[in-house]
């Protein structure tokens, strides 16, 4: 199969220009995935038309991992919409994303994935469509649920990076360990009114407990955030990842990076291990 | 003896940024923030640094100290 895939690729010299038609051709004649195809074309050095933009910034090598590449983002709000969305563009090949609830008009303000006639209707559903209809060739996995450490952590196993987009500090907590016991890096990010947080915690490290352990009950009375504090975290958030998977750049490490964006100032903290 | 007290996010908010400060010997991180009205709940989950390591509201602050205040940021 893989033999066949690559006379075609080379027999109709794709090297200028492949297309996503070009691509769904393929799959029509050879029956293989869209992910096989374009595996098969990058590992040729044939880059799809829709990640030539991403060349220069990273490789074709580098393109072709992150579609080998498996992430899982827990929350579908403010930050897990802006955060599935540069996923799914950037590549990322197989994108498995977690939450129960249903959109209310209140997340208009700053949901990406919020449109006015999908109030009342599946968060999840909506992120699967949207990434159906930005990048096909990504494998996307809804999860109906709440993320529970004890019920459903097991299932994070096979991911290489997990991004903490949720809302309450049990939760974060309970991913924390969750990902400590699997062995994965995850990347967290938080939001209030003007103001957000990013950090990086690979296993072994503490961060995640340094900032909310011991404040599980902690309730936000200020549920406000305003759309830009989330597109931003989000943003960093992804970088981070990126960086992750391609073991690349500096990373946010044992680090807190806030971000203030009405007196438009971002600092680094260094949070070294509690035990150091 | 003087402080440098570093506030953050929406603490800033009514305060400011950075501020030298005088108080008196022995003075504690919880009396600093009760000078500047920052309540206990608004401080719920908040981080605070002296000198770039963590310390509580009971930590005991000397001169030329460097207080750093952050607030609860956990919305996503």
């Amino acid at each position: 199969m893989k033999k066949e895939l690559i006379e075609i690729l080379k027999d109709e010299q794709y090297s200028l220009s492949f297309s996503i038609s070009d691509e769904l051709n393929i799959v029509g004649k050879t029956g293989c995935s869209l992910s096989q195809v374009e595996d098969t074309a990058l590992g040729q050095g044939i880059v799809p038309l829709r990640y030539q933009r991403n060349l220069g910034a990273i490789s074709i090598d580098e393109q072709r991992r992150l579609l080998n590449s498996r992430v899982s983002v827990i929350g579908c709000g403010g930050l897990g919409g802006f955060v599935i969305e540069e996923l799914a563009r950037l590549g990322i090949g197989e994108i498995s994303a977690w939450d129960y609830d249903y959109f209310q008009e209140h997340n208009l303000n700053r949901q990406l994935m919020a449109e006015y006639r999908l109030i009342g209707h599946s968060k999840i559903e909506a992120v699967s469509r949207r990434v159906r209809r930005i990048n096909p060739g990504i494998k996307f996995i809804g999860m109906y649920r709440e993320f529970d450490e004890k019920e459903t952590g097991e299932s994070l196993k096979r991911e290489q990076v997990v991004v903490d987009a949720l809302d309450s500090v049990q939760a974060r907590l309970e991913l924390s360990r969750a990902c400590r016991h699997l062995g994965i890096p995850m990347v967290h990010g938080a939001v209030n009114t003007w103001y957000g947080q990013v950090s990086t915690q690979f296993p072994g490290e503490d961060v995640i407990e340094q900032i909310y352990a011991g404040k599980e009950k902690y309730r936000l009375e200020e549920k406000s955030v305003l759309v830009f504090a989330a597109s931003l975290v989000a943003s960093l958030q992804v970088a981070e990842v990126l960086k992750i998977i391609l073991n690349r750049g500096n990373l946010l490490r044992q680090k807190i990076m806030l971000v203030d964006m009405l007196s438009m100032d971002m600092e680094i903290i260094d949070m070294p291990k509690n035990d150091d | 003896m003087i402080l440098t007290v570093k506030l953050f996010a929406n603490l800033r908010q009514g305060r400011f940024k950075v501020r030298d400060m005088d108080f008196s010997e022995g003075t504690t991180v919880q009396q600093v923030m009760e000078y500047l009205s920052i309540s206990k709940k608004e401080m719920a989950i908040g981080i605070i640094f002296i000198n770039g390591k963590r310390a509580n509201f009971d930590s005991v602050l000397e001169d030329n100290d460097t207080l750093a205040i952050f607030p609860p940021v956990a919305g996503g």
